[in-house]
């Protein structure tokens, strides 16, 4: 009888978790160095030339867009190659397209202004003859443009970086009212994203960009 | 005689027999760990969870090296990368180049695009890629990637300085780093 009693009070011995608190106490240090509390990104581009050496080889039957974007000290200036300026009205009085805001004492970019602008005047109008399609040997359409979803971004050399930064990001994302006029937004959503798979050279394009190949420098 | 109870009495004769008096023994009241361990559970998933699998690290330093905020989904490669902060150049992990108000002095750029420190840096590790690389790449046909980290407040014309300088070591194509404000 005694042995039968001192057998069921050893199984039912509490489990001993010392070792695994050991490996927890150890593990949390190593992943505390190692986590990452923010994500860091990425925003792809080219230099003019680079840009210019990439294009395609121009048809008779294109057209070329020559979309450019003049960051400057009173704010954003649009012009294309082939008609000036983007807002003619604006420039005959010699001014810019987009003007700076103030907030707070200081200047602001209108980011959400040049995005709208930009697909206002440039993508909706045209979206439906162009396509980004990188491929040099893909058919493209009569009227289409050599050069779509290219810009090119000058700005003045006392911008700061982030301003940079902010007017890449207007070009590449549609506005969120492209989500009900344009037909086919892949996949419901409106980002645009450069994937790069390990061993290729060339970086895919993917989801709904506007215009996303961009070159920052003079031209 | 009715034996009569105050609350007090009652409310005892409820409660557990008080233990015994005396210095607390192991075997009086175990430890009981398995609250702990589930704490520790949690912030281990957590952890695992926000593991940096990144090839490349950006530290954040206020006044120092704040990369800018942007809604773009783009994964970063491994590629060179370049640190532009407000007092220095950082070309992997080496400090090339000396940043003082958003310039580089003008003894560093003699043609004033130029940054000849970083230039002779990227030369460098170009050649080291095309060795590491083989036969097949030359310095002609070469063509590298640069990772560029600038602080917010570094003035444009630094930057394409910096890029230039890229462009004439070979290195064609940028990603700028940035911190990402949605998930992807």
């Amino acid at each position: 009888m005694a042995r039968k009693k001192m057998a069921v009070d050893e199984s039912l011995r509490d489990l001993d978790l010392m070792p695994i608190m050991n490996l927890l106490c150890l593990l949390i240090p190593f992943l505390l160095l190692s986590a990452q509390f923010i994500q860091i990104g990425i925003v792809l581009v080219d230099t003019p030339r680079q840009s210019r050496n990439q294009t395609q080889k121009k048809d008779d039957t294109q057209k070329v867009l020559g979309l450019t974007i003049n960051i400057k000290q009173d704010g954003y200036d649009i012009t294309t190659k082939s008609g000036g300026s983007a807002c003619p009205q604006r420039a005959a009085s010699n001014q810019v397209c987009i003007p700076v805001t103030h907030a707070g004492g200081k200047k602001v970019y209108n980011a959400v202004a040049l995005r709208k602008f930009l697909y206002d005047k440039f993508y909706k109008p045209h979206y439906k003859n162009n396509t980004l399609d990188a491929s040099k040997d893909a058919a493209k359409p009569a009227g289409s443009f050599s050069d779509w979803g290219k810009v090119t971004i000058v700005p003045e050399d006392t911008i700061l970086y982030e301003t940079v930064i902010e007017t890449l990001d207007a070009t590449r994302e549609l506005p969120p009212e492209a989500k009900n006029e344009i037909q086919d937004v892949k996949g419901g959503t409106l980002a645009c994203v450069f994937k790069k798979k390990p061993g290729d050279k060339e970086w895919q394009l993917e989801g709904n960009c506007m215009f996303p190949l961009v070159a920052v420098g003079r031209l | 005689m009715v034996d009569v109870k105050t609350n007090e009495q009652l409310l005892e004769d409820e409660l557990p027999p008080k233990k015994k008096k005396g210095p607390w023994t192991p075997g009086d009241n175990p430890l009981t760990i398995t609250s702990l361990m589930d704490a520790l559970t949690i912030i281990l998933i957590f952890l695992l969870k926000s593991y940096g699998s990144d090839p490349m690290q950006v530290p954040q330093k206020k006044n120092e090296l704040m990369v800018p905020k942007s809604d773009t989904m783009s994964n970063m490669v491994e590629c060179v990368d370049i640190q532009i902060s407000r007092t220095t150049i950082v070309v992997k992990g080496k400090k090339v180049v000396v940043v003082t108000n958003g310039t580089v002095s003008s003894s560093d750029t003699p043609d004033g695009f130029t940054i000849k420190a970083l230039k002779d840096s990227l030369d460098e590790i170009a050649r080291k890629e095309i060795e590491d690389k083989g036969g097949q790449t030359t310095i002609q046909n070469f063509q590298g990637e640069a990772f560029i980290a600038a602080d917010t407040s570094i003035p444009w014309k630094l930057v394409n300085q910096v890029m230039m300088t890229c462009t004439r070591a070979k290195y064609t194509r940028f990603s700028f780093a940035v911190v990402k404000t949605r998930g992807g």
